[in-house]
Formats: C-alpha cells, sequence, structure tokens
C-alpha cells in the first residue's frame, strides 16, 4: 500500500473569523472521510486558510503576495491517503464532496517512500 | 458529559474531561445567575462543553498527546471532518452509548469495588468529591486520592471507552451489575451515612441499570432481574422510614405506601428475565422480594415460598448474610428454636460475629425464647457494630422494650 497525496483546488475558500473558527463545511466531508477511516484509508489532511498566504520565488527568493491568479487554481486543503495504486487512489476519490464544486479540481499524487 | 468528554479526549484524560465539565458549570451558575436561567438548559450545557472541548482540542493537538489512533477520534485532527465529528459526539443516541462506555471502563475488573463506586458516582452521577465523602462517611481526601488512583489507572492501561466484545462481555457485564448492585444497597441501606436511605443513590443505580436493559448489547436476562429486584425494593422507600427518620420494619409498614406502580413495572422487567435459561442471583433475589411485595400483609407472607428461593440462593451464592437471612425465614416458618439451630449449622461462624444483623437477628430469637440476658447481649453487640445512628435506636429500644 502506497501514500498518496490528494491535492485539491478550486470550491469554497476556508476563511476562519472570530464568530467561527472553524470555518463551516458540509458534514458530508466527515461522512466520506468515516469510509476512508473505516478501511484504513486515511492518514491526515487539512484545509489551508483561503484568502492569505505569500509566495517566495527564484533564486533572490522574492516574495510576492500569493497565491494566483484565478480561485480554482488556488490550493484548498490536501489529504494523504493510502491505496494500493494510482488507480484505486482515484476510485476512492470519487464520493469526495469537493466534486460538488463546478470549479474544484483534485490532483493526485503519489508520495515517494 | 464526562463520559462523551472521555471519548473526546480519551480516557486517560479523565482528569480534563472533569475539569471541562467543573468550567462549564461555574460558567452556568455565573450567566445564569446574570441573565436567568436558558430555555434549554441542558442543551446550554452541552453547547458550552462542546465549544470548550473545541477549544482544549486545537490548542492542545501538538502540546498534549491525544491518541489519535482511535478510529472515532481520528477525523478529529482534519479541519475537513473535524466539526461535524465534534457535533457527532454530542448527539443523543452516541451519548447513551457513551455512558455505558464509561460504565465499563469504570468497572474494569483492575479497578477494586470501592473505587469502581466512586468514580461511577463522579463520572457518571455528577456527585462532588465532599457528597462521594459523605456518603461513605470517610474524608474528602480519601476519595480524592481513589478517584486519583482510578484516572491514574486509565491513564497507565490507556483504556479505550469500548463496549466490550462478546467473549468478554459476559463477564463484563457481572461487573457493572454488581457495581450498580453495590450502588443501589449503599442507596438502600447507607452502612454509613446519618441518612439511612439515600434516594439519589438509589435513583442514579435504577438509572444506570435501564441504560443497560435499553442496549442490545447488555440486555441480558440478569439485567432485567436485577432492575425487578431494584424496582420491588424501591416500591417500599416511602415506608421504610417514619417522618422522624427512624426506621420502620417490615412488619410495620404501611403497605398502603407502597409504590404499586414500580412494582407493576418490576413485574415487567421480571417477565423479561424470565427469557432464556439462566437463573442469577438477582432472579432468586428479585423473586424473594416480590413475595413480600406480593403479601397483603405481614402474617400473609408466604414464607414456605421465600424459603425455598433462599435455599437456592444459599446453593447459588453461598454467603454469611443469605444464611442469615434464610434463618429468619425459618423463624417465621418453624419458631426460634428452628432458626437457632439453623444459625449455628452456618460454618463461618467467626465472620458472623462481625456482622451485626446476625447477632441482632440472635438478640430476636433469644427474645422470642425468653432468654433476656442472652437477647441483651446480642442486641448489646450489634449495636456497636452498626455505624448508622438510626440502626442503633431500634435496637436500644429492643432492649429496653425487653425490661
Amino acid at each position: 500500500m502506497k501514500d498518496y497525496l490528494l491535492l485539491f483546488r478550486g470550491g469554497p475558500q476556508y476563511i476562519p473569523s472570530a464568530e467561527q473558527p472553524q470555518a463551516p463545511i458540509s458534514p458530508d466531508w466527515r461522512n466520506w472521510m468515516e469510509t476512508l477511516v473505516k478501511n484504513g484509508r486515511f492518514v491526515a489532511g487539512q484545509r489551508l486558510v483561503g484568502d492569505t498566504g505569500a509566495v517566495l520565488k527564484g533564486r533572490k527568493t522574492q516574495l510576492t503576495d500569493g497565491p494566483y491568479a484565478e480561485g480554482k487554481e488556488v490550493v484548498a486543503g490536501y489529504l494523504i491517503i493510502k491505496a494500493n495504486d494510482l488507480e484505486e487512489a482515484a476510485a476512492l476519490l470519487k464520493g469526495c464532496p469537493i466534486f460538488e464544486h463546478d470549479d474544484a479540481s483534485t490532483e493526485i499524487r503519489e508520495i515517494a517512500f | 458529559m464526562v463520559a462523551v468528554l472521555t471519548k473526546i479526549f480519551g480516557a486517560e484524560h479523565l482528569a480534563m474531561a472533569e475539569d471541562v465539565v467543573q468550567d462549564t458549570l461555574l460558567q452556568a451558575m455565573q450567566v445564569w445567575s446574570d441573565k436567568g436561567i436558558p430555555d434549554n438548559p441542558s442543551a446550554w450545557l452541552y453547547r458550552v462543553a462542546r465549544n470548550r472541548a473545541i477549544d482544549i482540542i486545537r490548542r492542545n493537538r501538538h502540546a498534549i498527546q491525544f491518541d489519535f489512533s482511535d478510529p472515532e477520534r481520528i477525523l478529529l485532527t482534519s479541519s475537513y471532518s473535524f466539526t461535524a465529528t465534534m457535533e457527532h459526539f454530542w448527539q443523543e443516541e452516541p451519548v447513551r452509548d457513551d455512558m455505558l462506555r464509561m460504565m465499563f471502563a469504570c468497572c474494569h475488573p483492575g479497578i477494586s469495588e470501592e473505587n469502581q463506586l466512586c468514580i461511577i458516582l463522579k463520572t457518571l452521577c455528577g456527585f462532588s468529591t465532599a457528597e462521594i465523602a459523605k456518603a461513605f462517611l470517610t474524608s474528602e481526601d480519601t476519595i480524592s486520592k481513589r478517584l486519583y488512583r482510578t484516572r491514574e489507572f486509565f491513564r497507565e492501561k490507556r483504556l479505550r471507552l469500548a463496549i466490550p466484545s462478546v467473549p468478554e462481555m459476559k463477564q463484563r457485564t457481572d461487573a457493572v451489575l454488581n457495581a450498580i448492585y453495590l450502588l443501589f444497597n449503599e442507596g438502600y441501606n447507607s452502612t454509613h451515612a446519618t441518612a439511612l436511605i439515600r434516594r439519589d443513590m438509589l435513583e442514579e443505580a435504577m438509572l444506570l441499570c435501564k441504560l443497560l436493559t435499553e442496549h442490545t448489547h447488555t440486555q441480558v436476562p440478569e439485567t432485567f432481574a436485577l432492575m425487578a429486584l431494584m424496582c420491588f425494593h424501591a416500591s417500599r422507600t416511602d415506608s421504610r422510614l417514619s417522618a422522624e427518620g427512624e426506621i420502620i420494619l417490615l412488619q410495620d409498614q404501611d403497605r398502603g405506601k407502597w409504590d404499586r406502580q414500580l412494582v407493576a413495572t418490576g413485574n415487567d422487567y421480571m417477565n423479561r428475565a424470565a427469557s432464556g435459561h439462566t437463573i442469577s442471583q438477582y432472579h432468586v433475589e428479585a423473586a424473594i422480594a416480590y413475595e413480600h411485595c406480593a403479601a397483603e400483609n405481614y402474617t400473609q407472607t408466604n414464607w414456605e415460598r421465600i424459603l425455598a428461593y433462599y435455599d437456592l440462593l444459599c446453593e447459588m451464592a453461598p454467603s454469611p448474610v443469605t444464611e442469615v437471612n434464610r434463618a429468619v425465614a425459618i423463624m417465621q416458618l418453624h419458631g426460634a428454636t428452628a432458626a437457632l439451630t439453623a444459625l449455628e449449622r452456618i460454618t463461618a461462624q467467626k465472620k458472623l460475629s462481625s456482622f451485626y444483623l446476625y447477632n441482632s437477628l440472635l438478640g430476636e430469637l433469644h427474645a422470642r425464647l425468653r432468654n433476656i440476658p442472652l437477647a441483651k447481649k446480642y442486641f448489646g453487640i450489634a449495636m456497636t457494630q452498626t455505624q448508622s445512628a438510626t440502626e442503633q435506636r431500634i435496637l436500644g429500644s429492643k432492649i429496653s422494650a425487653l425490661d
């Protein structure tokens, strides 16, 4: 079994406020993740705060405001799961609630080691 | 509430769960005295406790070692599932299961019976350390130490709050039932406290047992039998003490005050206990208690049947206490001489002689046989053996009645 990184792009941004330190998210996420846990596939994962960030770039390590031009390209979070191969990882991802949003996409990458 | 929080934090952080409850109650007292009691106080308490739990997990996720390897808790590690998982922990159905899990944890075979009762009273019944100390007539310090030891045990063993697996179930359920019965007995006949009956403990014991009767895993005949037994005993509570708080003996109780509703409930449980092939000690004791409840007056008590039950009980679970009770039934059926012979036949004489009911019965038997000096002697011994002020007064009045 290998570890795969699921890189979520797009979808609603996680913007916590004083009143709601855990910016709301659909309970569907929990239900979907619970299945991963039950099958021993869940490793870790977090949402990323959506409206701040910076990018350090090039030899000069120039700092620019991040992240990026378009919302659908912003990385919104990541999950690490266990799967036998890329195909299975993709199959596990199918039920993910991120795809309720049209602009969302997920990159699947095998983690070395 | 402690049960839910313990599941969130893990049993090794029991003290943390208790702190959260304490803080929540403190906050309630402040806010409520300011703004009045909210419409739904328990929902309010839950919300505050939940938010505090969220804070603690968020703040201490890395600093404190929460054991997130538990499949139920691992979803608390991800911000994708944290909020919904937290909500899930506080839903009503799981909460009831949590109490059950907590009960099993508290009745772990590695914890002594005394300590089991303390931790149950503290975490499941919400007694304060001072209240528990009062109930057991000991210092708060002693109780704190006992609680501390149990918490340490949880921590060291990294106990997981779980409903035991099927092979373990029977033994573990027995331990839980035993603890509940001890709790009930402590409330029914406080060995220490100045009040002879502690209704709060009776109610808590019955509540906990009721939980067991509602859960598929613990719906065994023994559970129903214990529930029936407690219903029958508890139905007499109102008639057992006079207005002055003196104990009223069974033969003098106003049977009109017996709670017929509760007897009927007990009967229902008894019927459910009759399923299956097991006959436990609770079954027989419930049957005895039922005979007393069913008799219209003391003289109509079916002592023959009761004696038969005691015979059975002595065979199943021989104990000096049961033998003494059996002797009472013999006294009713065959007279004082026969009862004396039965008492003499009991082997564990040494253990018995330190048991106040035994000496009090000896006193009673000798009084009936008009052996006044002997009767006085045994009543006197019994008086020194009970710590209950009410029972001492009764024995005192029996001695003076002999003159």
